[in-house]
């Protein structure tokens, strides 16, 4: 036991209260263009949807009888996530602590998610269509934790997402440096 | 570089042992036959479409590929350690080197089937800390030479060891096999044990299952299984059928458990080596599953009624593995005693030596959503069995009195707590499980809130490790943030690693 102790394991007694809260962190917005891009992709997705739905309407009989009723599910669960679409913008956001990085979410079912960078497996960001379209990127960050606990924080700037993704890359970095 | 008790000089390029042919073969038939069953009923059953012969006809073709090209493999796989590096070069029409460092390789596990015990040879497989197109495994090796190959890659890997000084070993072992210290061996009277007391609910589900697969089946072929029972006049359908299809279930559920676990920890040992754990076991295929103590992740081990009796715990250390997302190495082992557990605890974990000195328990509002959703998921299907099969609603009558005492004494036993270096998580309905993590493998931590859970000022924690994530569900919000910042705290400042 003492060879552990020895070994350049150091692991000092640390005051409770010493830890620093989540509770302080100061939540920053993703960019005020990604409410837009939502509505856009929600637009899509309507429209997509409401296509598939006519030729369906146009192809079969059997879909004709409940045609209406599917439409205006169809309208209800879209006016729903229309509505909602600024107040899921305001519920996110990302902070950046020198060991982690914070993302919370959801506006009835809330999430907050903790990351440290040392276990930060890799990091990349991402552009899709509608991102280019309103000059904005999607920053993924994954763990070990598999699939669930990986983050994807997406309406950010590209400067500011790349910024981020160097940040953490390079703590990181420093952390595997410091242990080996 | 000085060879104790070996022959083999692992610096020139080396083939696998000639079986290994013979186990490719064996590999691409069940492969084929795995991947092709359903088409072989079929054709069975039918014998006289023609399109049928063709897709036989490609079938055995590209199984016949396969197999030529699996040989020419053979020939053109070598192997061999070098500059610190395991060398692989192989390629049928190309040539492909891959080399993967020796201090990247993190377990070296040992596996026979039938076919390698007859030949003397094991299946080696290297697991690395990568990608998983990086894992490298080696069908057949003497097992001579897959001795001599695992100890020259730990011994080369200690040295290595050596020059960096953040890593746990200070000195260099004096052997260049470790020595084995064993846990525990099953000897017969266990394993008969392990097998009484094994969790045959698990086996009558994977019965009840396997019986409507066949009920299913039949139906497809044009038998009709319900009206051939209504034709034999005594089996009527009562109470008392019901009474002794449940009883027949039990039993034949009962000898497959104890069948399952012979043959799955037939003359089991459970060992501890220089850094890690060994277990060896199987009857028809004989499996040797290894793990270092920084690949591990959480050990956890729980009883049942039967078991509590005993004295005895099935016990399981999940590892993280270069493939962690697909699949999930386990250690498991039937039948281990507390002082055993204990022995483990504290070779794996010798830096903590305290348990919790408080602990956190679910929110009686947990308890009360279940018990409102059981009701009404019960209530529904209630109605809905009354007007179609009246001899149902005998068993979900049953479960109908079993769900809410389980849930009852779920939120009863279910504990969370702490101490600087672990986690515990005491939890279980009927048996009682106990999951220890040590906070240096939490991977990341997510608070989680229901509008009902926000109604009350409660949220879940969700902790991820490399090999899953563990729940502490209804808590109240401000020890969530609270425990959150101690974890991340804990992990953050830690420098031991965590895979």
């Amino acid at each position: 036991m003492e060879h552990i102790i020895s070994d350049g394991f150091e692991n000092p007694q640390v005051e409770i209260k010493s830890y620093p809260s989540i509770r302080q962190l100061d939540f920053q917005a993703l960019h005020p263009r990604s409410v837009k891009a939502a509505y856009l992709s929600l637009l899509i997705g309507f429209m997509v949807l409401l296509l598939g739905y006519v030729i369906a309407y146009l192809l079969s009989a059997d879909f004709r009888s409940f045609f209406w009723y599917v439409l205006l599910g169809h309208f209800v669960v879209f006016g729903l996530l229309f509505y909602f679409v600024q107040s899921r913008y305001l519920a996110k956001g990302y902070a950046i602590r020198a060991r982690d990085i914070s993302y919370r979410s959801g506006v009835f079912f809330k999430s907050l998610v903790v990351i440290p960078f040392s276990r930060v497996q890799h990091c990349e960001v991402d552009q899709g269509p509608i991102d280019r379209l309103f000059e904005l990127s999607t920053l993924r960050i994954f763990t070990a934790g598999g699939a669930s606990s990986d983050l994807s924080i997406s309406g950010l700037e590209p400067e500011v997402a790349n910024h981020i993704k160097d940040f953490i890359i390079r703590r990181t970095l420093d952390r595997h440096g410091e242990e080996e | 570089m000085e060879k104790k008790n070996n022959s083999y000089d692992f610096s020139v390029p080396h083939r696998q042992s000639i079986y290994a042919i013979l186990i490719i073969i064996v590999k691409t038939y069940r492969v084929l036959i795995g991947q092709l069953w359903p088409v072989l009923v079929l054709f069975l059953i039918n014998r006289s479409s023609s399109q049928n012969y063709v897709f036989l006809y490609v079938m055995i073709g590209l199984g016949t590929l396969g197999m030529i090209i699996s040989i020419l493999n053979f020939f053109r796989y070598f192997f061999s350690i070098r500059g610190g590096e395991l060398i692989i070069e192989k390629g049928v029409f190309g040539k492909k080197k891959v080399s993967i460092p020796l201090e990247r390789i993190q377990t070296i596990n040992f596996e026979q089937n039938i076919i390698h015990r007859l030949a003397q040879i094991v299946r080696v497989k290297v697991d690395t800390a990568g990608s998983a197109k990086e894992e490298v495994s080696f069908d057949a090796l003497p097992i001579d030479m897959a001795e001599a190959f695992r100890d020259e890659i730990l011994l080369a890997k200690n040295r290595l060891a050596v020059n960096v000084p953040a890593t746990e070993e200070a000195e260099l072992p004096a052997e260049p096999t470790p020595a084995y210290q064993t846990i525990l061996t099953l000897h017969p009277k266990n394993l008969l044990l392990a097998g009484i007391t094994a969790n045959h609910i698990r086996s009558s589900g994977l019965l009840l299952l396997f019986f409507l697969w066949i009920f299913d089946k039949l139906n497809e072929l044009g038998f009709d299984p319900v009206e051939y029972v209504d034709r034999i006049p005594i089996l009527e359908y009562s109470f008392v059928l019901f009474l002794f299809v449940l009883l027949l279930v039990f039993v034949v559920s009962f000898i497959i458990s104890m069948v399952r676990t012979a043959i799955g920890h037939y003359n089991l040992t459970f060992s501890r080596s220089e850094r890690g754990f060994v277990v060896e076991s199987g009857l028809l295929t004989r499996k040797v599953v290894s793990a270092l103590d920084h690949k591990i992740q959480t050990i956890s081990w729980y009883d049942n009624l039967l078991k509590r009796f005993f004295g005895l715990y099935d016990f399981t250390m999940s590892q993280a593995s270069s493939e962690q997302v697909h699949v999930k190495k386990a250690i498991q082992i039937p039948a281990m005693t507390q002082e055993e557990i204990d022995f483990v605890k504290k070779s794996l974990y010798p830096y903590a030596k305290k348990l919790p000195k408080t602990y956190l328990s679910m929110s009686k509002y947990r308890l009360y959503r279940r018990l409102a959703f059981i009701t009404l998921g019960l209530l529904v299907l209630l109605a809905g069995l009354y007007f179609t099969s009246i001899y149902a609603i005998y068993a979900w009558t049953l479960l109908a009195l079993y769900l809410p005492i389980q849930e009852y004494l779920t939120h009863r036993k279910y504990k969370f707590g702490y101490t600087k270096n672990l986690i515990f998580i005491h939890h279980g309905a009927v048996g009682d499980k106990t999951s220890i993590m040590p906070i240096h493998k939490v991977q990341s931590i997510n608070i989680k809130q229901s509008p009902y859970q926000r109604k009350h000022d409660l949220a879940s924690l969700v902790i991820y490790h490399a090999a899953g994530f563990q729940t502490v569900p209804y808590i109240a919000y401000d020890d969530a943030i609270f425990v959150m910042d101690q974890l991340m705290g804990r992990a953050e400042a830690s420098t031991r690693p965590w895979m």
